[in-house]
């Protein structure tokens, strides 16, 4: 099955429509953005969590200031790069950088978004066999989908792979 | 859609559940990944969680 359908038709609709209008006038026209629409959903077998390793991807745009470069948060054409950081990251060394939602709830519990001690607690209580050693982050303001096709799924695949994971949890922002 | 999903009433900026309220963010995390146990596609799942 295709990640998008009609991959072809999206792409023809968003670069007339809400991505010409953009760079005609340098504003967003969400009202004649292409939002589109799977009929079909991914299929797959049952997973034995507590036999697994899980890994956690966040679209909320988490990075770590200390040593990674901040997402493109500013940038009206999205930014579709990830990081990656240690799952055992203290929670208070995890910035984030992304302009399209309120941060109130993040900055005062980072766990409604990033909720690494709650895994630790489920592979603890053997809910889950074992976390993957790294969270993959992304900032998940990526209007043109076409790359999220092209180089955010990818990236994605590949560190999912590297990571050993048989389970993916994604806890968008 | 993806294979398996749960939505609530919580609002974009706290997925898991309002500030400071583990039993929610475990109850939100609990019941998503449970899902897993299904072969998916699974219908997604609206949960009654809120921020009230």
């Amino acid at each position: 099955m295709d990640i998008l359908e009609n991959r072809d038709q999206w792409e023809a609709t968003f670069r007339a429509g809400w991505l010409a209008e953009y760079q005609a006038a340098g504003s967003f026209n969400w009202k004649i953005y292409n939002r589109a629409k799977n009929t079909l959903a991914p299929d797959g077998p049952a997973v034995d969590l507590s036999a697994s390793r899980l890994l956690l991807i966040s679209s909320a745009g988490g990075y770590l200031p200390a040593s990674q470069e901040p997402f493109d948060a500013e940038n009206a054409l999205g930014d579709y790069r990830i990081r990656a950081f240690p799952g055992s990251t203290p929670l208070n060394t995890i910035a984030y950088a992304h302009d399209h939602y309120d941060h109130a709830a993040v900055d005062a519990d980072p766990q409604v978004l990033m909720p690494l001690r709650h895994l630790e607690d489920l592979v603890a209580e053997g809910v889950i066999g074992e976390l993957a050693p790294n969270v993959i982050s992304f900032m998940g303001y990526q209007p043109d989908l076409t790359r999220v096709l092209d180089e955010l799924i990818p990236a994605i695949l590949d560190a999912a792979r590297a990571e050993g994971a048989r389970a993916a949890l994604l806890v968008p922002s | 859609m993806p294979p398996r999903a749960t939505f609530t009433r919580l609002g974009r900026g706290a997925t898991l559940g309002r500030p400071g309220d583990a039993a929610q963010q475990r109850r939100v995390l609990d019941a998503t990944l449970a899902l897993l146990a299904q072969s998916a596609p699974v219908e997604p799942v609206q949960l009654a969680e809120s921020m009230e």
